[in-house]
């Protein structure tokens, strides 16, 4: 899924490591979510929007085409 | 920005996860030492006590060891070698078995033990998926 993860990650000058720290995975899940690899659970997803004090619509987008 | 208070989280896991399987590793080279050295019994001991060391570990470790990539990664793999073994077996055992009634081939106890071993592994799938579907 595509996503912002990164881009968010670099206003705050964080490592991967870092959020991984902060939201409770391991920095190689940090690293498959940004390369598009893996999708995260929507709990993981909720923790990454509260820890960003973002809306989840910020950090991912489904890439659902308009019916 | 959200303090989730995970601290030191990444490094207690990494602490604990070697923990957990070097005990793992060490209850099976228990056992190889114990077959090596004509001590069967206890290298079963061993073997086991590696394991029951290593879930031990995993269930009352006070970080989780395996995030939620971990077990989708386990998930796909499981999927993914249960098609594999599922297309072997629906090939070759009724093919084997055509072949041996026919008198072309014999199949070797040693295959069809693997035969066996498959027909179980689904029997067993089919069991936990009906027990997973009723009761979730």
């Amino acid at each position: 899924m595509k996503n912002e993860l990164r881009a968010y990650r670099d206003e705050e000058d964080m490592s991967q490591a870092d959020l991984a720290e902060g939201v409770g995975v391991s920095r190689q899940t940090i690293n498959a979510i940004e390369r598009e690899r893996y999708d995260p659970s929507l709990e993981l997803a909720f923790e990454l929007a509260a820890y960003f004090d973002c809306r989840i619509e910020d950090l991912f987008d489904p890439e659902v085409d308009e019916i | 920005m959200a303090d989730t208070g995970k601290a030191g989280w990444l490094a207690r896991r990494r602490r604990y996860r070697r923990g957990a399987f070097g005990i793992l590793a060490a209850g099976i080279a228990g056992f190889v030492i114990g077959i090596s050295i004509d001590y069967p019994v206890v290298g079963v001991g061993i073997y086991w006590a590696g394991f029951v060391g290593f879930f031990a570990v995993e269930r009352w470790s006070p970080v989780e060891l395996f995030d939620e990539r971990d077990c989708a990664l386990e998930r796909r793999a499981s999927y993914d070698a249960l098609r594999l073994t599922g297309a072997a077996l629906v090939v070759l055992a009724p093919g084997a078995s055509v072949l041996e009634e026919t008198g072309r081939y014999e199949i070797p106890r040693a295959v069809e033990g693997a035969f066996l071993g498959y027909v179980v592994l689904f029997a067993v799938f089919g069991i936990t998926y009906l027990v997973r579907r009723y009761r979730p």
